[in-house]
């Protein structure tokens, strides 16, 4: 069985996800037999990142 | 410590220390339950031999790997400091005090700069009271030690580094929200970065990254006679209905062109820059803050000048993958149960546009299950 973790996340354009699948990358016998995806979802509430207020 | 829930052939799984949600094969997940139950590791590697017919060494660093992400994600992290205990600050000078009407709630902020004001009062302008009125909830917004804070009466709600403004707004909203309805933050599902619409009987999610047009779309939606439900905060209760969020629409430079038309207030509203980024506000019109609904569908949207018009279901895998990294999802587990239930019944779909007509006809066709 192959990952393809990393190659989805290229595809759906998260940088979020990728960093996470990163940060998870050390698991190498993992990555290499089996499939799987690390997802964090927001700490916090969030506005967008294109709200007003970069002026800080 | 963690919740598993089961999806055709995957696992999804959320541990709570992490507020991680792994999916992963169903034999992996099997591995896990038995490293979390302290099987001797011995007995874990001889099943993982002879599932994955693997050599002995493989298989030992295979059972290793899983240890180690268990124990990575059920450790508990420290808590952050914070200056939240204290007492908010008393703000004798400041920049405005603004009303705001949200339906029969009257709320006061106090910003104690320009700055501060830009970060949220666009957005709420249109429900701002030029008149002052009884207003049941003080909020105050200020700086101290060189940090956002954000207070509520007498209690601090939350502070943040100055380059963390998007969750001061994102917890102002949730705090306007959970006032709005007399509903308080743990009684939500979630909030999703999305926009939604609704046709007196159901919603749809517009999701899709900043730039997609998920905003453009939404106010093409409402111009041909859907009403907006909200735009980029997209509130969820743990009944699983979908609510009013009353802020305004963002209308990017690029989009005006498209908009004006049905939209002619927008040809003198005030423009705002972010990131680069030039935009307009506009008012959702109809604010009905007494029905709430129920999803049909998540609609991953794009607009792309190349593709006249393309819609497809996807996987749900597929659809956890864009929406969990942008939502808020209550990290309890009672919620994530809720959530994942929730979103595993969920149709999603992926639609890439240019021809606005075709958009808003098949968005029609979702509504009516024409599709």
């Amino acid at each position: 069985m192959k990952t393809n973790t990393s190659k989805k996340s290229e595809n759906i354009d998260r940088k979020e996800a990728i960093k996470k699948i990163g940060d998870y990358g050390k698991y190498a016998a993992l990555t290499a037999i089996g499939t799987y995806l690390f997802l964090n979802p927001k700490k916090a509430q969030a506005a967008s990142p294109s709200a007003p207020g970069e002026h800080f | 410590m963690f919740y598993l829930k089961k999806w055709k052939n995957k696992t999804i799984v959320w541990f709570e220390a992490s507020n991680s949600y792994v999916v992963f094969d169903h034999f992996i997940t099997e591995l896990i339950q038995k490293l979390h139950k302290n099987i001797p590791l011995f007995e874990i590697v001889k099943e993982c031999r002879f599932l994955l017919k693997v050599p002995q060494r493989t298989a030992v660093q295979f059972v290793l790997d899983l240890k180690k992400l268990l124990h990575q994600q059920t450790k508990k992290t420290e808590a952050c400091l914070s200056i939240d205990d204290d007492n908010p600050k008393v703000l004798n000078v400041y920049y405005s005090k603004k009303y705001y009407q949200f339906h029969n709630i009257g709320i006061s902020i106090l910003f104690e700069t320009e700055l501060l004001e830009l970060l949220i009062h666009p957005k709420f302008k249109h429900l701002e009271r030029e008149r002052k009125i009884k207003a049941e909830f003080f909020y105050q917004l200020y700086f101290e030690n060189d940090m956002l804070v954000f207070s509520k009466g007498s209690s601090v709600v939350g502070s943040w580094p100055k380059d963390e403004k998007h969750f001061l707004q994102g917890k102002v909203s949730m705090q306007l929200l959970a006032d709005m309805y007399k509903k308080p933050e743990d009684e939500w599902m979630g909030i999703f970065h999305a926009s939604a619409i609704e046709n007196g009987k159901e919603s749809i999610l517009l999701l899709g990254d900043s730039g997609n047009g998920k905003s453009t779309a939404l106010a093409l939606l409402h111009a041909s006679g859907y009403k907006c439900l909200a735009d980029d905060f997209v509130p969820v209760d743990q009944e699983k209905n979908v609510f009013l969020f009353p802020a305004a629409i963002s209308v990017k430079k690029e989009s005006l062109q498209t908009l004006a038309p049905f939209y002619p207030e927008l040809k003198i509203s005030n423009e705002y820059q972010a990131d680069s980024k030039i935009f307009r506000y506009l008012a959702p019109k109809f604010l009905n803050y007494q029905q709430k609904f129920t999803c049909k569908a998540l609609v991953f949207i794009k607009y792309d000048a190349k593709t006249d018009f393309k819609m497809s279901s996807i996987s749900r895998i597929e659809a956890f993958q864009q929406l969990v990294p942008d939502s808020w999802i209550l990290p309890q587990t009672k919620n994530v149960a809720n959530f994942l239930d929730w979103f595993l019944e969920m149709p999603s779909y992926q639609l890439h546009y240019s021809n606005t007509i075709k958009m808003i006809d098949h968005i029609a066709k979702l509504f009516n299950d024409e599709l």
